[in-house]
């Protein structure tokens, strides 16, 4: 009888801890990142919906000529940003006026864009499918469009239990794709967990990072995803004000949202406006060209001042910040039909 | 005989249904006649053509001698020219009302909040994609004082975050018959200057001051 009761518990325990593994399984940051800000009981991760977002977020059906997906400019391998291109570009060979930004850690962010004209992760992806530079399409017609596919039709169906395309189940479940793009295994991070230990130089280039780099670029993130008006003198060709032109607030102008400093080596070139190709350039920003006016970041008031050992010990501890697995992790990828068939 | 007790449970059904419900009727007029799109009509010196006519009607709440009897389930009801049906709100609840309340727009908790179904999807065309929130009151169309190309007009009033807040309270003694006098925009705003106000900004709130008084009550 005992026995029984004791068997059963097991059983119990090993149901349950099947449930709790099942509600983090795809999404499971480690312990030292802080609260997501996502709201995830408002649209809840389910394998389904995240399948139909990454099959959304591949799809060039999203644009007006069936030509440009997310990823044409969120490449995976780039950790979701376009390397080689300091502007985005996008539907008829058009060229946006930013960078395209890296696509990680998203649920821990509040606004998006470089200016945070986006209020929230569900409503983003409205914005690049009507841009006319951008895909030049629209949610009624991207909804036409899926109407039409048998596919989507089924998958929809899987996803929402009802085949019914609509707004909010496009976006949500594009927003469940991207909630699943954690970048959480850097050298840093198994550093973090006691995995593995900094060189000497990373080492140095830590403590300089924290010195000169923390305020704004916080850990673990990386970014505290505040504007700042880093001193980078206007590009006269774009006039790109930033915030500003959200706001319309004078204290606004220059500021642009502080990006992560993770996957730097996926991500360049650098700056709202790519201006930079190397982190050499970078820093040297940081130590020489910063331009001073109203707005300047109060952390940027006092010079940095790094010597040339310095600055290489700098690099080297930002490399550590670069997530391999995250760049080539399979699941975030587009899905072959090759690998559906295995499955 | 069979037939009377027919009649008679029709009659009935009939009856209460009509108690349990409470309906309002929000009426979009010009000149005191309905407003008809794509109609040339003479107003003062001008010649109008209005093409699109939406609003939001958000937080609608029933009172009667000051007290709250009644607050819509409904977040928020998108009144759009091109739909009669749009012109109704119906309560499933009967209450004696002699005043409601209600916002013009959608409120700030509903614009940072993400994506929703029905009257507040995007694709209803009163989301800006570029810069996250909804227009609150949308009227486009033609006028002879508009300078623009072609003499077009737009009037997308939106704008959740101060200083350019445009979402405007209403509270209206009514039995429940509101129109909405458009023709009164036209009186106060020089169309020659203002035609084109397409993002929060100052210009939006301006305009925004102007639409509490649109609404009045048929009796």
């Amino acid at each position: 009888m005992r026995k029984n009761v004791i068997i059963l518990c097991l059983f119990a325990f090993m149901m349950l801890s099947f449930v709790l593994v099942k509600d983090n399984y795809f999404f499971n940051p480690p312990d030292y990142f802080p609260k997501p800000f996502y709201d995830f009981q408002q649209n809840p991760l389910d394998s389904n919906k995240i399948e139909l977002g990454r099959t959304l977020f591949y799809d060039p059906i999203l644009s007006a000529d069936n030509s440009i997906s997310c990823a044409s400019c969120h490449s995976p391998f780039n950790a979701f940003a376009h390397t080689d291109h300091d502007l985005s570009h996008g539907i008829f060979d058009s060229i946006g006026n930013r960078n395209a930004t890296a696509l990680f850690n998203l649920a821990w962010q509040k606004s998006f864009m470089w200016d945070g004209a986006i209020n929230h992760l569900d409503m983003q992806a409205l914005a690049p499918i009507s841009h006319p530079s951008e895909m030049g399409s629209s949610i009624n017609e991207v909804i036409n469009k899926l109407n039409e596919s048998k596919a989507y039709e089924e998958l929809f169906s899987n996803a929402f239990q009802d085949s019914t395309i609509s707004t909010a189940k496009i976006l949500k479940a594009l927003s469940q794709f991207q909630l699943t793009l954690v970048s959480a295994n850097a050298k840093y991070d198994r550093v973090k967990m006691g995995k593995e230990a900094f060189t000497e130089q990373e080492k140095n280039g830590y403590q300089i990072f924290k010195n000169n780099c923390a305020s704004c670029h916080t850990e673990p993130l990386f970014s505290n995803y505040n504007f700042e008006n880093n001193g980078l003198p206007l590009d006269p060709t774009l006039n790109d004000l930033g915030r500003f032109v959200i706001t319309q607030n004078e204290n606004d102008k220059g500021k642009f949202k502080v990006p992560s400093l993770r996957n730097l080596s996926f991500t360049y070139p650098y700056m709202h406006d790519g201006r930079f190709m190397t982190l050499q350039e970078v820093i040297n920003h940081y130590t020489s060209g910063i331009e001073h006016s109203t707005t300047l970041s109060s952390q940027l008031n006092e010079s940095i001042e790094l010597s040339s050992n310095e600055k290489v010990d700098l690099i080297s501890f930002l490399l550590t910040l670069n997530d391999k697995d995250f760049a080539f992790n399979k699941k975030h990828q587009f899905k072959k039909i090759v690998d559906q068939a295995k499955e | 005989m069979k037939l009377y007790v027919l009649f008679g449970m029709l009659f009935m059904t009939f009856q209460s249904h009509s108690q349990n419900v409470v309906k309002i009727t929000f009426l979009p007029k010009f000149e005191g006649e309905n407003l008809a799109l794509n109609k040339v009509c003479y107003f003062k010196n001008d010649t109008l053509n209005i093409s699109n006519f939406k609003c939001y009607i958000s937080n609608l709440t029933y009172y009667n001698n000051d007290s709250i009897v009644h607050s819509s389930i409904k977040k928020a009801h998108l009144i759009d020219a091109t739909d009669s049906s749009s012109f109704f709100i119906l309560e499933n609840k009967f209450f004696k009302y002699d005043e409601i309340r209600f916002n013009i727009g959608v409120d700030s908790l509903t614009n940072v909040s993400g994506i929703f179904e029905g009257d507040l999807d995007p694709a209803n065309g009163m989301y800006w994609t570029w810069q996250s929130g909804y227009i609150n009151f949308k009227l486009e169309g033609i006028s002879s004082l508009c300078p623009a190309r072609k003499n077009k007009f737009y009037w997308h009033i939106g704008g959740y975050s101060p200083p350019f807040n445009t979402l405007r309270q209403v509270a209206l003694k009514t039995n429940g018959k509101i129109s909405i006098q458009l023709e009164q925009l036209f009186e106060e705003i020089d169309i020659s200057v203002e035609y084109q106000v397409m993002s929060p900004n100052h210009n939006a709130v301006q305009i925004a001051d102007k639409l509490p008084s649109l609404f009045k009550s048929n009796q």
